[in-house]
């Protein structure tokens, strides 16, 4: 057996040739990188991955190779700089495409075509290549050309309006919600069913993720449902039709608990932790349809009985009675103190030779015997420029030092 | 009415044996329109998922269940019969993969495990998806979609300052989770088409959620700041913005690509909306002074003097022609009149008993394995016969030889 570490990840062998920036196509093919595959990302030093210069910043310290957002969806990766408006870059592009099983771009449609990058020009180069574009909304339409990001598409797509309180004031997801999951999520799984499909078939193909078409399927079942019904959905707040008492409850500290009691038996969890309340032996609590009938009146004497104790005690004694509940942890609860996200692994701290050491998510995924790992920082802009094109295509030292001052590499 | 393609799809004949429930069911719903042969196990007397909301007023049809379960297959066992453990044996032991959501634990108690199973199928791939992970301090604890938006982090960054931390609708946790799960799946089954060993893929909502919190999580680690919830509406031109007919989102600030400011100012002047001329003043890039709550009063009161003479959809058009960051506030409803939607033919119509039904479209477009088409969502165990006969007949057959 081999030992942790050193057993064959499963994307071993794939090379990715990644033109993808910003938040959701870099995060597809993160989790490429740190399954094993050569993930080659391409970059121009006047127009780098955007996030490189967004915060968060190693101590605070702006720099092209600080930022830790960057840096965590671009773990174990291998970053090139070229400058494609020179015909010199898009010809070693066109070498290094044979090599290449995959390609991967979220431009505006069209843009890279323009380059003479397109599917047609790489399938010509590489005949079974998988060509993945994330255009925002389509490569072809009457918007097709607008603009947007993972806030637009919340409000574009349907999700915005419906994440709102209970008394209807819409507040909308509080990050570019469909950046973080569905659109690098779709990404991938279409990445690795092409994959599987060239493997039985022998084909490649071009793979398209509209970020429009993608979201708006986070709310497929009401689509449906209203296609059927002909009514919009009401948004439900921190309510539920279906469970007794529900919801997100204050405590000490100003921490909040979310508590959800589905059935009898949780219920009686619920009573037996709050034993010597007055509600908690209420007859007419004792039955489903009669906590439902009274929810909202439940919910103000959970609220009353929280108010004044820890939050995390709390969670554990109802934990214990199996009843289901979970404070709303920040950022500082999951990297300090939740013990089952450091029982996971979840986060890994890498040395990068600017920011020091520098926290990364892992996939929240274990193969039990390929398990992934960030096994590298994240690149420096055109770290690898020497390695990916003297060592990987055999550019000679001098014509090498010639096309960096040509421009080749910016 | 669409055909199903005649193409292939991507997973064409990959048998996905499917015992998930709403915590991650997206897993089997994605692979199944990628071609998979999904097999959904339910109970006999049908599976819970087929009475979540939203339900078809007119039937009582879950369309939750029918969105997330069209084209699969559906057999019906009773796990707690020795009868239908074995069925269940032989149903693992004719497929690749395995996506089950059960409690830690609890199928290797009944003996159908992946240990137990996994030894006579050294290729086959099992899924696990649980609310912590199958294993550590947390694995046996109770949570649903609002218990994992709070422990996962996602909460915290939802609402405003000065109220609740507020839960997002529509129960994304199964949407997070079903993609990394069905990742970890195909990975792995990729591995074993490569190498022929199969493997557990385990896989925690929780740590799902906490992946998916933007830089929430850097934010702490780089610069030591907690991320929490912020007002939406923190600089002149951002925000939502009131028209005739509903609202549109703004996102001219400066902070986000700055020539959306100026391109908006230009706009409103050019309109004639009244006040717009003093947006040009200098003191309007100076950061300080657009940090205050009067300048945002004074900026986002001209502009919803503009956007108040036109419809949401007036709004994104004439702000995204001029490069400035816009989307129309969609109601459900307004999604099927989407103009980029409507051109890619995205959403697809197919018969509902006497009805028609419009189905949401492929999150995901193939040009060698299409989609399938959304056509059946089967009754539960409306494939008993065809799957579960077929397994009885080859166990027959075996024991005969």
């Amino acid at each position: 057996m081999n030992a942790p570490g050193t057993k064959r990840l499963p994307m071993q062998g794939i090379r990715v040739l990644d033109f993808s920036w910003g938040g959701a196509g870099p995060f597809a093919t993160k989790a490429l990188a740190d399954f094993g595959a050569e993930v080659i990302k391409v970059e121009t030093s006047t127009h780098y991955d955007f996030p490189r210069t967004m915060a968060p910043y190693a101590g605070k310290t702006k720099g092209i190779n600080r930022s830790a957002y960057f840096a965590n969806r671009n773990s174990s990766k291998t970053g090139v700089t070229l400058n494609l408006k020179t015909p010199e870059a898009v010809a070693l592009v066109k070498k290094l495409v044979p090599s290449c099983d995959l390609a991967v771009n979220n431009f505006r449609a069209g843009t890279l075509e323009r380059a003479g990058l397109g599917y047609q020009d790489m399938a010509e180069l590489r005949p079974d290549i998988i060509y993945v574009s994330m255009p925002l909304q389509g490569t072809g339409g009457p918007q097709a050309n607008y603009s947007g990001v993972g806030h637009t598409l919340n409000v574009l797509a349907g999700i915005f309006g419906m994440t709102a309180y209970d008394d209807g004031t819409v507040v909308g997801p509080g990050t570019n919600f469909p950046d973080h999951s569905v659109n690098p999520g779709h990404a991938l799984v279409a990445i690795m069913a092409a994959l599987v499909h060239r493997k039985r078939t022998g084909r490649g193909q071009y793979i398209e993720v509209s970020q429009l078409e993608s979201t708006t399927n986070l709310l497929g079942p009401d689509i449906l449902a209203y296609s059927l019904n002909r009514t919009n959905p009401v948004p439900e707040g921190n309510t539920s039709r279906t469970k007794a008492p529900y919801g997100v409850f204050a405590c000490a500290d100003g921490e909040w608990l979310t508590i959800s009691v589905a059935d009898d038996r949780q219920w009686s969890g619920l009573a037996e932790v709050a034993a010597g309340e007055g509600w908690a032996g209420e007859r007419r609590f004792a039955g489903h349809a009669g906590r439902l009938a009274a929810s909202a009146e439940l919910n103000r004497a959970v609220a009353a009985w929280t108010k004044d104790k820890d939050a995390f005690m709390l969670m554990e004694a109802l934990q214990a009675a199996g009843v289901p509940a979970g404070v709303v942890q920040n950022a500082r609860h999951l990297v300090t103190r939740d013990p089952q996200i450091a029982h996971r692994g979840h986060l890994v701290t890498l040395e990068h030779a600017e920011m020091g050491p520098t926290v990364y998510n892992n996939a929240p995924y274990r193969l039990s015997n390929t398990p992934s790992r960030p096994r590298r920082a994240a690149p420096l802009l055109g770290e690898h420029n020497a390695e990916v094109f003297k060592g990987m295509l055999g550019v000679a030292d001098e014509d090498f030092s010639r096309m960096a001052e040509a421009g080749v590499f910016k | 009415m669409t055909e199903a393609p005649l193409t292939l799809g991507a997973l064409d004949g990959i048998r996905i044996v499917d015992l998930t429930d709403a915590s991650c069911v997206y897993a089997t719903k994605i692979l199944v329109d990628l071609g998979g042969e999904v097999i959904r196990v339910e109970p006999p007397e049908g599976d819970p998922m087929r009475r979540q909301p939203p339900l078809d007023t007119a039937t009582g049809d879950s369309l939750f269940h029918a969105f997330m379960n069209v084209n699969k297959r559906s057999v019906t066992l009773d796990l707690d019969t020795a009868e239908g453990r074995d069925l269940f044996r032989r149903l693992v032991d004719s497929a690749d993969v395995v996506i089950e959501s059960r409690a830690p634990g609890s199928l290797d108690r009944q003996g159908i495990g992946y240990r137990a199973l996994a030894g006579g199928h050294p290729a086959l791939v099992w899924t696990s998806v649980t609310p912590f992970g199958s294993t550590g301090p947390y694995a046996e604890w109770q949570a649903d979609d609002l218990i994992i938006q709070a422990m996962g982090g996602l909460m915290t960054l939802s609402g405003l300052p000065d109220r609740e931390p507020l839960r997002l609708y529509g129960e994304q946790t199964c949407f997070i989770a079903g993609l990394h799960a069905a990742s970890g799946t195909l990975m792995a089954y990729w591995h074993a088409l490569m190498t022929g060993e199969g493997q557990h893929v385990d896989v925690s909502v929780q740590e799902c959620v906490a992946h998916t919190l933007e830089n929430a999580i850097q934010y702490y680690t780089a610069e030591d700041h907690v991320r929490g919830r912020t007002r939406g509406r923190e600089e002149p031109g951002a925000g939502v913005f009131q028209c005739l007919d509903g609202e549109v989102f703004l996102m001219a600030g400066l902070s986000m690509i700055s020539s959306s400011w100026h391109n908006l100012v230009a706009l409103m002047v050019a309109e004639g909306t009244p006040g717009a001329d003093g947006l040009l003043d200098p003191k309007w890039v100076d950061h300080a002074w657009r940090k205050t709550v009067e300048a945002r009063t004074i900026a986002n009161d001209i502009v919803a003097r503009f956007t108040a003479t036109k419809t949401k959809n007036q709004v994104y058009d004439l702000t995204q022609q001029h490069r400035i960051l816009s989307a129309p506030m969609n109601q459900v409803g307004d999604l099927f009149d989407n103009a980029q939607l409507k051109f890619l033919n995205w959403f697809q119509d197919q018969a509902w008993g006497e009805r028609v039904a419009t189905w949401p479209g492929p999150p995901i477009r193939m040009s060698e394995t299409p989609r399938r088409a959304p056509v059946r969502v089967a009754k539960a165990g409306a494939d008993d016969a065809k799957v579960l006969g077929t397994l009885a007949a080859r166990a027959e057959k075996e024991s005969a030889a």
